[in-house]
């Protein structure tokens, strides 16, 4: 039974996709059709299993590497958690996307997104893995680009698509490795052997483009330039959760040394993006940066040693982050921007969207008792039993920087004057952010359960608590009245700006991208010269060989009309010889008509030839005598 | 016993071949010709049957004058079964007429004549065994009492005397040189234009018995007039009887004195080239067989050449000798059977098929096609030609074999060509018992050289 719901959930964004795909009427229908069958798969598919069951289903692929799907406990909750932010988000799509261009192709990509987070979740084997990791790649590549008549979109799909492309080569390198070293194609779950450092520096880097860790933290930014419902789809469950989500795969396995790496990444991430998220002037651009801040964190309580930690702030992260950039496509909508300038004041003509943006940044914030305060707490605790100072001052900082953020953000929506707008289908988008809220409520109750039955556990302690609520009001107060004169100009601009060294991604990835094309296409030209003077000289060598051809052709035409001519001469020599053979033959007759004349019949004229004849014969005998004496 | 009784043990096949002529005769004096035959078959069986068992063995009786050697040895053998198949020609083709004993009388002292010739040692032989064997022969060809018989056997009489009178008067300064009449008593002579001559006017007796050119004018008129088994008899027995003696004294001869085998070789090639050119315009069966026999007796000579020069010179003449026996009696036989001219012939393989396809394989055979018997002679002819170094002659043998076929074509070509057959005789036992006999001897003989060449 299990085995069906599981082809639901996986099967019906695909159906759905391919629906949109082929009739190409932009109608969101099916869609939600089928973003409700995975969810309504994904959530049997969960109460079928309990903690300890999980279902490896085998299927096609080669003979000793099938493709697999695993279908436990996690899995099942992941893939619940994506198919509920998707169906909050698709039933918000399709009020945001009423009035919008572009829904021919945003509604399939959409489903082939979710199919692709999907197949990401259940996979058991690398293969599926990476299948359900490039999808979801070509699929943001085409929802940011939803608007493409737009430059910012074009740059920004592509940007997107090139950093976490060239990431990607990690989690090749890295998956080929794993393979070789289990020789199998199934993800290992048993710590049997760990893999080595080089192979998991190789899936580090998969998880910083994915995760949009620093450095590859700017994508996100540019992924701003798509519709909002999108940014809410790839910054909170699914794209950047992927790259936790194949750390929580590959964490059994995980080398000591690699955990250290990965939890620096982190802190750097979330200290670095946490001041773009500050200085930032952009309500989305905040929160693209605030993404990267948290997925650091997630990064942090790994490295820490404790997924558990890392796994509930994936699911209230999901929870908060989609249902915060969901409130910001309200003040889009409403206001045609989402700069702080645009949209000031916003807020007390769209109160109940302020409100659920207020409470969703209050639990990003990790006040108590929203969803927030369950997964930072452990986070920040995780930090502290890690001993390591770095870690715990980078979490502090976080939590400062967290509430700093999103109360500037609160107080620019909040303080002002702004026109009342006309939001139509504002009801869809609602409905959306209320699923999404009561979640965010609600939600942190129930999260340390659910991640004990998984198997992990979420660390506690008063320190941590104490730590984490003072950073949290210190930030709020902090965010609320800070002024852009607080940090230097040039440093906010350089934040801001994605800490664009040494210009950054133009001159860090494009430049010498460019370069290196360059580079290759002189390579290329040099060598296409040499092909081509290669093919000049075969031309010309055929040429030569042509005209050699041609004289063979004249020779041999030649030496067949000398045959010609020699049979015709032979021809007429033939009939000579004939000729001749007929006059011997005839001669021969002739010859005898004569000797026979011979035959007189008188006896004394043929006494008389006798005669002759033996004289004759002793003649020629006396001559032969002659000679001889 | 006695050094005479032995020299009769010698000859005993010539005495016996005497008797059945003597027997013959009483025979015919009492009226019985069948008596006669009965007495040739007897006696020829006898004098061929102690040839046989004597074979292998060499004697000479009286004083070296004759020998018994393979020559004539083979000589009874060939001439004695010749012998029969003739008589029994006769009988068919003679039953009946008035004296027809004496032609079986005359036919063993003709063979007697050629058996003679065969094994002579000393001139006095050649000079009986010629006149034998001619003067039986004309009184044979004279037989019918016809015009055309007569003028044949006359021509065949005068012809025989000028080159008999001729042959006799070589052989006296033959005799008178050496001293002797033994032909092996001119080994010491050193006169070699006497000898020459001598040996000139040897050919002419000779060539005339075995109708060898330009001796020959006799033959077709003779064979045309003569009944037709008497004109085989004239073709087979003579012939042979004449080539064996030449052997006999070439044998003898000393070769260092003179190179007699330049005089063959000429004969040899105008013979063979006349017979068969002038063949070519023969409308008569019985005349084209007749050059036919000419033409053959130019390629008995290249065995002749041989005969010093050759191990093959006396296999040769003697495979010849009976190959040549067995097909032109084949021949004759079936000429005896249809009629004289080449119209009678035509169609023959539509009325009857085994005589023509016999009557082909003869006429083939002459030509020389394997793996007939004329084949056979004729190889180891040509090979002990070239073995003396005569390869000129070997090579007009061979285009003269060429001219022969197209000459016997002319024979073969209308028995399965023409449809019409004109000649319906009735089939006759006897020409019939002598045909499939020489038709098997000639295809056997082909088959089975080996057992004939020792």
């Amino acid at each position: 039974m299990s085995e069906l719901f599981l082809w639901i959930l996986i099967l019906a964004p695909i159906g759905a996709a391919l629906f949109g795909y082929i009739f190409r009427n932009g109608s969101s229908l099916p869609h939600l059709i089928g973003v409700s069958a995975s969810l309504l798969g994904s959530l049997f598919l969960f109460l079928n299993i309990s903690q300890s069951f999980s279902q490896k289903i085998e299927f096609g692929g080669l003979a000793d590497f099938p493709f697999v799907v695993v279908a436990n406990y996690q899995n099942a909750l992941l893939a619940l958690v994506v198919s509920v932010v998707a169906l909050a988000i698709f039933i918000y799509a399709k009020g945001y996307m009423e009035a919008e261009k572009g829904k021919r192709w945003f509604w399939p990509a959409m489903s082939l997104f979710l199919a692709a987070m999907q197949v990401l979740v259940m996979a058991g084997d690398w293969f599926l893995f990476i299948t359900g990791w490039e999808l979801m790649g070509l699929a943001s590549f085409l929802l940011i680009g939803t608007w493409h008549e737009k430059k910012n979109a074009r740059l920004g799909s592509v940007k997107a698509f090139m950093l976490t492309r060239f990431a990607d080569m990690g989690l090749y390198a890295g998956a080929f490795l794993t393979i070789i070293t289990y020789n199998q194609l199934a993800v290992p779950f048993s710590v049997t052997q760990e893999i080595s450092v080089l192979a998991a520096s190789c899936f580090l880097l998969a998880v910083m483009g994915k995760s949009a860790q620093l450095p590859f933290q700017s994508w996100l930014s540019g992924a701003m330039a798509g519709p909002t419902p999108v940014s809410a789809l790839l910054h909170s469950a699914t794209m950047v959760g992927a790259g936790a989500l194949l750390l929580f795969k590959i964490y059994p396995i995980l080398p000591e040394e690699a955990l250290l790496y990965i939890g620096i990444i982190g802190c750097l991430t979330i200290i670095l993006t946490g001041l773009t998220a500050i200085t930032s002037k952009d309500l989305k651009q905040m929160l693209a940066a605030s993404t990267s801040s948290q997925l650091g964190f997630m990064l942090l309580a790994i490295g820490a040693g404790f997924p558990g930690a890392a796994f509930a702030h994936w699911l209230a992260h999901a929870f908060m982050k989609s249902t915060l950039f969901l409130g910001a496509g309200v003040f889009q909508q409403g206001y045609e921007s989402t700069q702080y300038k645009k949209i000031a004041g916003s807020g007390k003509q769209l109160k109940v969207t302020h409100y659920t943006f207020i409470i969703a940044a209050l639990a990003l914030t990790g006040i108590p008792p929203l969803i927030g305060y369950w997964s930072k707490d452990g986070i920040l605790e995780a930090s502290l039993i890690s001993g390591n100072w770095f870690f715990v001052v980078s979490g502090v900082l976080g939590a400062f920087f967290t509430a700093s953020y999103v109360s500037i953000a609160v107080r620019w929506l909040w303080k002002g004057k702004a026109e009342k707008p006309s939001i139509s289908k504002k009801n869809l988008m609602l409905t959306g952010i209320f699923i999404l809220i009561i979640l965010v409520i609600a939600g942190g109750f129930g999260l340390e359960p659910i991640v004990k039955k998984i198997g992990y556990s979420i660390p506690k302690g008063k320190w941590s608590m104490v730590l984490g609520l003072v950073a949290a009001l210190f930030g709020l107060l902090t965010g609320w009245f800070y002024r852009e004169n607080w940090l230097p100009g040039t440093f906010t601009k350089f934040s801001r700006e994605n800490y664009t060294l040494a210009g950054g991604y133009q001159n860090l990835v494009v430049n010498p991208t460019l370069k290196t094309a360059n580079f290759f296409q002189h390579i290329d030209a040099f060598i296409l010269e040499y092909i081509e003077k290669i093919g000049y000289f075969g031309l010309n060598l055929s040429q030569t060989i042509f005209k050699a051809d041609r004289n063979v052709k004249t020779a041999v035409w030649e030496i067949g009309n000398s045959g010609i001519w020699l049979s015709s001469f032979s021809q007429i020599f033939d009939l000579k010889i004939l000729i001749s053979i007929k006059t011997i033959a005839s001669s021969i007759k002739e010859s005898g008509y004569y000797g026979k004349k011979w035959q007189s019949g008188l006896v004394h004229k043929e006494l008389a030839i006798t005669i002759i004849s033996l004289l004759i014969l002793i003649f020629i005998l006396i001559i032969s005598l002659i000679e001889l004496l | 016993m006695g050094k005479m009784s032995e020299d009769l043990l010698t000859i005993l096949p010539q005495i016996i071949l005497l008797l059945t002529a003597m027997s013959a005769l009483v025979f015919e004096m009492l009226r019985k010709p069948l008596g006669s035959l009965y007495t040739l078959i007897i006696g020829m069986l006898g004098a061929l049957g102690l040839s046989i068992y004597r074979l292998g063995t060499v004697k000479t009786a009286f004083s070296g004058t004759f020998r018994s050697d393979e020559l004539s040895q083979w000589a009874v053998i060939i001439l004695s079964g010749a012998a029969i198949f003739i008589g029994l020609l006769v009988r068919q083709e003679l039953k009946g007429t008035d004296r027809e004993g004496t032609v079986y009388s005359l036919l063993a002292f003709s063979t007697l004549g050629s058996t003679l010739l065969a094994g002579s040692g000393d001139m006095m032989f050649l000079v009986l065994g010629v006149l034998i064997s001619s003067l039986t022969g004309f009184a044979l060809a004279a037989y019918p009492k016809t015009d055309s018989a007569t003028e044949g056997a006359v021509k065949y009489f005068v012809y025989g005397s000028v080159t008999g009178a001729i042959m006799l008067f070589g052989l006296t300064y033959w005799a008178g040189i050496s001293g002797s009449t033994l032909l092996s008593a001119s080994e010491n002579t050193n006169q070699p234009f006497l000898m020459l001559f001598g040996f000139g006017a040897l050919i002419a007796g000779l060539g005339y018995a075995a109708s060898l050119f330009p001796f020959h004018f006799w033959t077709p008129d003779t064979f045309e007039g003569a009944p037709v088994s008497i004109a085989a008899f004239l073709s087979v027995t003579p012939k042979i009887g004449a080539f064996f003696a030449l052997a006999q004294v070439m044998k003898i001869l000393p070769q260092h004195i003179v190179d007699y085998n330049l005089i063959l070789a000429i004969l040899a090639a105008f013979s063979m080239t006349y017979g068969n050119v002038v063949a070519l315009w023969q409308n008569s069966l019985i005349r084209l067989l007749a050059y036919s026999t000419i033409a053959q007796a130019g390629f008995f000579l290249l065995g002749i050449i041989g005969i010093n020069h050759s191990d093959l010179g006396i296999s040769s003449l003697i495979m010849f000798g009976f190959a040549y026996a067995a097909m032109n009696i084949g021949a004759f036989a079936i000429v005896q059977q249809v009629g004289k001219k080449i119209s009678h012939i035509s169609g023959l393989a539509y009325k009857k098929p085994f005589m023509a396809v016999a009557m082909t394989v003869f006429l083939l055979s002459l030509v020389g096609i394997p793996p007939l018997a004329g084949f056979a002679g004729k190889f180891l002819l040509f090979s002990s030609a070239i073995d003396s170094g005569y390869t000129w002659l070997a090579v007009v043998g061979i285009l003269n074999s060429a001219i022969s076929l197209a000459v016997y074509l002319r024979i073969i070509s209308p028995m399965f060509f023409k449809k019409q057959f004109e000649n319906e005789s009735s089939n006759q036992y006897l020409i019939q018992m002598v045909y499939i006999s020489c038709f098997i001897l000639t295809i056997g003989a082909g088959i089975a050289v080996q057992v004939i060449i020792v």
